[in-house]
């Protein structure tokens, strides 16, 4: 289903290169300016593949910023103040149940996730090597040049997490199988356009129902004030 | 129009599983409208059946500390929460810090985003204050503790004397001031404070000792017929099965730890506690006064609160599902009895007296 999934959208992606939010792709996702900053997404343990793209004139642009520049889009963790990544291009979606140690677990990014599911984050030099980050995406200022990487980890052991399939020293060229330029796909566009109205109607009726709470809530304060004073 | 149902007080139980049931509901969301509709249901539910007592009009005051709540959250959201993504609504300089404090910003620009999930995060926790209020407010607290299991009958007991207290003191400050205005001294420095505490703290002993002879003189503290060993038994019954139950909660809602501390733990600990309390309630020989009684309607309203729960439980996000669980948490308030009100007896006793005083 995701082979099939991931299939479509390369084919989609094919074909109308131009309904791409992306604001800035090199060819092979890679920058080639050294101006700009690679952004490496695995989606390898969810089944995906290894996403490349490029934020062009990544000086002064934060973690966040710089991804979101390449063209992925992040939710965070609602209940946090400080914004901590939960899903990537909507991976994993909150539809998807995942084993975690034995049991299944599904993203619904209220709360952090488990230690045997999340997003981690990792940053590299041009030409060095992938390290854990230091600081959050949110504060830490990329390297223009260098790469920023974003690994699902499911199920890896805490002290020995798989850095992103990409080696930062010797960046894959476009016709490497491996890796592929990230991009929107249109028919998620389109799904999310539908999810929008079935979202614009609940709202409408939940606001309905606050209406009606109100009025009875005033209702009761009136009839309780006057059947008090009897 | 159908005859008005016999107002009673619903068993304060039922009034606390509703509203837990809400606020296990409020800890699902951060849903902004759903969470605002939790609190209308609670604040609907007690406005039209609250008794009328003093511990009813303290609902205000939950709803001023929710209100507080949601407050200082997005203040302190607008401090550390600002965010290098998003719609930018105000941007505050960012405080520079030294490297030691890498990773944490202060002020910095403020996005609706990081703003909105300030509220909604403030908004749950004031959900889950006003829902422990609701219940608080619907709910007689001496009945509640009337209905706690005979183990418990001590700890009981010393909760009803310290919540009897502040009502008290109050009431203890009003009388010593309106009885200094009446001597006309009504000065407001210091010396008056001092002249206000000594008498007010001198009641509050009179009244304990009072308290501690006409408990003592109606049979309370009585040990009962236990012996030292089987006394000491359900104590480590009792405290290992608590032991029990915590392990128990925390292995379930931390994901390594190991499974067999998690389900089997939680079981063994209510089990042992369970009879823990079995063996000290049997041993304490109190019987219950007019005991509250279980019927349909207090059926009816636990179940209302277990359904939102489990319809929040269901779908977490604004859904039709969860839709319908805040209405049925509402229910309560247009179909349970009415609280029985205080002025009913005044009024029955009122009325035969009328025709007589006439013909008098």
């Amino acid at each position: 289903m995701r082979m099939l999934a991931a299939a479509a959208t390369l084919v989609v992606g094919a074909a109308l290169p131009v309904l791409g939010v992306a604001p800035a792709h090199a060819a092979d996702g890679a920058c080639t300016d050294p101006t700009g900053t690679t952004v490496v997404v695995d989606f390898t343990d969810l089944g995906g593949k290894v996403e490349v793209g490029c934020a062009e004139d990544s000086a002064g642009m934060t973690g966040m910023q710089a991804i979101e520049a390449a063209g992925f889009s992040t939710s965070v963790v609602e209940s946090s103040d400080v914004p901590a990544v939960c899903r990537i291009d909507d991976q994993p979606s909150a539809s998807e149940s995942l084993e975690v140690d034995g049991r299944s677990y599904t993203e619904k990014c209220q709360e952090f996730p488990p230690g045997g599911a999340y997003w981690s984050y990792y940053v590299a030099p041009a030409d060095g090597t992938w390290a854990y980050a230091a600081k959050g995406a949110d504060t830490n200022e990329v390297v223009p040049g260098g790469y920023e990487g974003w690994r699902f980890q499911l199920n890896q052991p805490a002290d020995a997490a798989p850095v992103p399939a990409f080696d930062p020293a010797n960046p894959p060229t476009a016709t490497d199988g491996t890796t592929d330029a990230a991009e929107a796909p249109a028919d998620d566009a389109d799904a999310g356009a539908d999810d929008e109205n079935d979202g614009t109607s609940i709202v409408w009726i939940g606001i309905g129902v606050a209406a009606l709470l109100a009025v009875a809530i005033a209702v009761t304060l009136v009839r309780r004030r006057t059947s008090e004073d009897v | 129009m159908p005859a008005r149902r016999a107002r009673r007080d619903l068993h304060p139980g039922a009034w606390w599983v509703w509203a837990l049931g809400l606020a296990v509901a409020a800890t699902r969301t951060y849903d902004v409208l759903l969470l605002g509709l939790v609190i209308g249901a609670a604040s609907l539910v007690v406005l039209a059946r609250r008794p009328v007592a003093p511990w009813a009009m303290s609902f205000r005051l939950y709803l001023a500390l929710g209100a507080l709540v949601v407050v200082i959250r997005v203040l302190f959201g607008v401090l550390l929460g600002g965010s290098s993504t998003g719609t930018v609504l105000v941007d505050l300089p960012q405080v520079p810090l030294p490297s030691w404090a890498d990773g944490v910003r202060v002020l910095g620009p403020i996005t609706a985003d990081s703003l909105r999930r300030s509220f909604a995060a403030g908004l749950q926790l004031a959900a889950l204050i006003i829902c422990v209020g609701a219940a608080n407010s619907l709910a007689n607290p001496r009945r509640l503790l009337k209905s706690l299991p005979a183990a418990l009958y001590e700890v009981g007991a010393a909760v009803v004397v310290a919540m009897t207290l502040f009502p008290q003191l109050a009431e203890s400050v009003g009388r010593v001031r309106r009885a200094r205005r009446l001597r006309g001294d009504a000065s407001r420095n210091v010396r008056a404070l001092r002249s206000i505490v000594i008498p007010v703290m001198e009641d509050a002993l009179d009244r304990s000792m009072q308290l501690a002879a006409s408990m003592d003189a109606r049979g309370y503290g009585r040990k009962g017929t236990a012996d030292p060993r089987a006394r000491r038994l359900t104590g480590a019954l009792l405290v290992s099965g608590l032991l029990g139950v915590c392990v128990g909660v925390y292995a379930t809602a931390d994901l390594t730890a190991p499974r067999i501390l998690a389900a089997p733990m939680l079981v063994v600990g209510f089990a042992v506690a369970g009879v823990g309390f079995w063996l000290s309630g049997r041993k304490v020989g109190h019987t219950r006064y007019r005991p509250d009684p279980w019927r349909g309607w207090e059926w009816f309203t636990a179940l209302c609160g277990v359904a939102v729960a489990v319809a929040f439980f269901a779908d977490y996000t604004l859904s039709p599902v969860a839709l319908a669980g805040l209405v049925v948490a509402t229910l309560p308030a247009f179909v349970t009895p009415e609280p029985a009100s205080p002025y009913a007896t005044l009024r029955s006793s009122a009325r035969p007296r009328t025709p007589e005083g006439v013909a008098a």
